[in-house]
């Protein structure tokens, strides 16, 4: 077991440490304007790149954990109650369209719902991705608590809501694998209630689900970075792309070790998870 | 765009498989909403040809016809997808070839696509199109590097799979060429699954493009496809304008979903034989 977890984290210690060096490779490409690779060259210049990057993490962090709150339950419940059935068209239908939902183009259309409540409803900045000016970062990032869960609200929904269309499949396929699964048929012709069946469907459910968390990471990062811009709500995500948009190379460099670090985190993770589900199932 | 091809067969076979031997073809047509999904996708991308035609659209007007503008938008952004699943899935399938056959270059471009697979695709796609530059060309590019390692790890997974089965080594044992063997044996059993896999690819694709462009990285500006036309910038005159594109854009990654749907049965179909 330890020798397992051990052995995947140095895979994923190797696989961090070699995309480091081909961020740092890439950067190599990078028109050297501004001062060293540790503090910011044009959105806050002079400011360390760890701190701006610190200050800009709870948001998101805020955005994601909201939108997992809503996602990862009604995921689980539709994917479940959608394998159970041999038949769901009214929810496989439902989930096949959120999945093909656009991002940026749903979280645009909450906004203007927004924008119709009445001024700065649910909303903390501006929307659209035409910001031109940087603002003043601390200020941003030192927003009112209430401001940001406010704020935060619209970005979680829009994520989830492309989050349970795509969990709910995941969900619903494992979950119509374990039907065919000896333990299964074997509780049904013991005569089990439906309920009880139902139960072990779910625990099924629940091991795949949080693999599923962390295969969705990749979506979640692209969606957040997406998201954060629509609504202008001032997490990483936005960071990037304000950082991208004015040449302020030092903090993308950060961000993406960031999101480096947190790859091999994951992988990690989902190998533990697996293995672990792997036993229980064959056991 | 992606159909797939139905393995070579004599005549006499295919007169003999109406029942229980189909062709992939005829497999895809019993999904009813694949074939829908692949019909209005067609009628889609004719369509983007044809109503801005029709209705004397002006890229540069701010008040054109928002139906004319969206399906205008459309153009653009199936190019742009469709060139990147070609490029991407064409690259793929050949390094996946290589991965098939040889052992030491082979892991190490299976190693390298793993590696990519982990990485989320819109900051990479940022990061690369910021030091590029936008533009279509580019756009093209950078997203076939994206694609490329999903496909391999599929054709990679796929070939592991049926590698030892009997009748490839029987093939192998009757001398057959590793070519031979490739293209009799393997390719065929590969394809449908490549094509169900291209078939989701182009849709993910599309959404990638869109999200792309909106954030002003893509498509060079005041060019239009479904990602920037949503763009607040501009003169807007009708809400439609930024309504209508994303509403395309989500029942042409719909119709995708329904077609790989469609294409994934027909493989799956095929394993049971």
């Amino acid at each position: 077991m330890t020798g397992t977890v051990g052995d995947r984290a140095l895979r994923a210690l190797i696989a961090f440490v070699v995309a480091a060096i081909a961020i740092v490779l890439l950067l190599q490409l990078v028109p050297q304007v501004g001062g060293g690779w540790t503090t910011s060259w044009a959105l806050q210049p002079g400011m360390s790149v760890v701190q701006i990057i610190a200050s800009f993490l709870p948001n998101t962090l805020l955005v994601v954990l909201l939108a997992t709150l809503i996602s990862a339950p009604l995921a689980t419940l539709l994917g479940t109650r959608a394998g159970i059935r041999s038949r769901a068209p009214l929810l496989d239908s439902l989930t096949l369209f959120g999945a093909s939902l656009p991002v940026f183009w749903l979280g645009l259309m909450l906004a203007i719902v927004a924008l119709q409540m009445g001024p700065g409803f649910l909303l903390v900045g501006e929307i659209g991705p035409t910001r031109p000016g940087t603002g003043d970062i601390n200020q941003i990032a030192d927003a009112l608590l209430l401001e940001r869960v406010l704020g935060a609200v619209l970005p979680a929904l829009t994520l989830s809501m492309v989050g349970i269309a795509t969990v709910s499949r995941w969900v619903r396929s494992s979950v119509r694998e374990t039907q065919d699964r000896p333990y299964v048929q074997m509780a049904r012709a013991r005569g089990l209630p439906q309920q009880v069946i139902n139960q072990r469907y779910a625990r099924s459910a629940s091991h795949s689900l949080s693999s599923a968390l962390i295969r969705a990471l990749p979506a979640l990062v692209g969606g957040t970075i997406v998201v954060e811009t629509v609504f202008g709500y001032p997490g990483l995500g936005w960071l990037f792309v304000q950082a991208l948009r004015s040449n302020d190379w030092p903090i993308v460099a950060g961000l993406l070790l960031l999101l480096a670090l947190l790859i091999a985190i994951a992988t990690t993770l989902d190998g533990v998870v697996r293995g672990n589900a792997r036993r229980r199932t064959y056991a | 765009m992606a159909v797939a091809t139905p393995p070579r067969r004599s005549a006499g076979a295919e007169r003999a498989s109406t029942t229980a031997r189909s062709t992939t073809l005829q497999r895809f047509l019993r999904y009813r909403p694949g074939v829908i999904g692949l019909i209005v996708l067609l009628l889609l991308a004719l369509l983007t040809i044809i109503v801005p035609l029709v209705a004397g659209f002006d890229p540069a007007a701010a008040d054109a016809n928002p139906w004319a503008r969206a399906f205008y938008a459309g153009r653009l952004s199936l190019l742009i997808a469709f060139g990147a699943l070609l490029l991407g899935d064409g690259i793929g399938l050949l390094l996946a070839i290589v991965v098939g056959t040889s052992q030491g270059i082979g892991n190490a471009i299976g190693g390298v696509a793993n590696a990519l697979l982990a990485w989320p695709l819109l900051p990479i796609a940022l990061v690369l199109l910021a030091l590029f530059g936008p533009g279509i060309g580019s756009l093209i590019v950078v997203l076939a590097l994206l694609r490329w390692p999903n496909a391999v790890r599929l054709v990679r997974d796929r070939l592991n799979a049926i590698n030892d089965r009997s009748y490839v080594q029987a093939a192998r044992a009757l001398n057959a060429s590793s070519g031979q063997i490739m293209t009799r044996h393997l390719l065929p059993h590969v394809l449908p699954a490549v094509a169900a896999n291209a078939a989701l690819g182009f849709g993910s694709l599309l959404l990638l493009e869109g999200a792309i462009s909106f954030l002003g990285f893509g498509v060079p500006a005041g060019s239009l496809s479904w990602g920037s036309a949503v763009r607040l910038d501009g003169d807007m005159t009708s809400l439609w304008q930024i309504v209508l594109p994303g509403l395309l854009l989500t029942f042409a990654a719909l119709c995708t979903l329904l077609i790989g749907e469609g294409l994934r049965r027909t493989t799956e179909a095929r394993v049971r034989l």
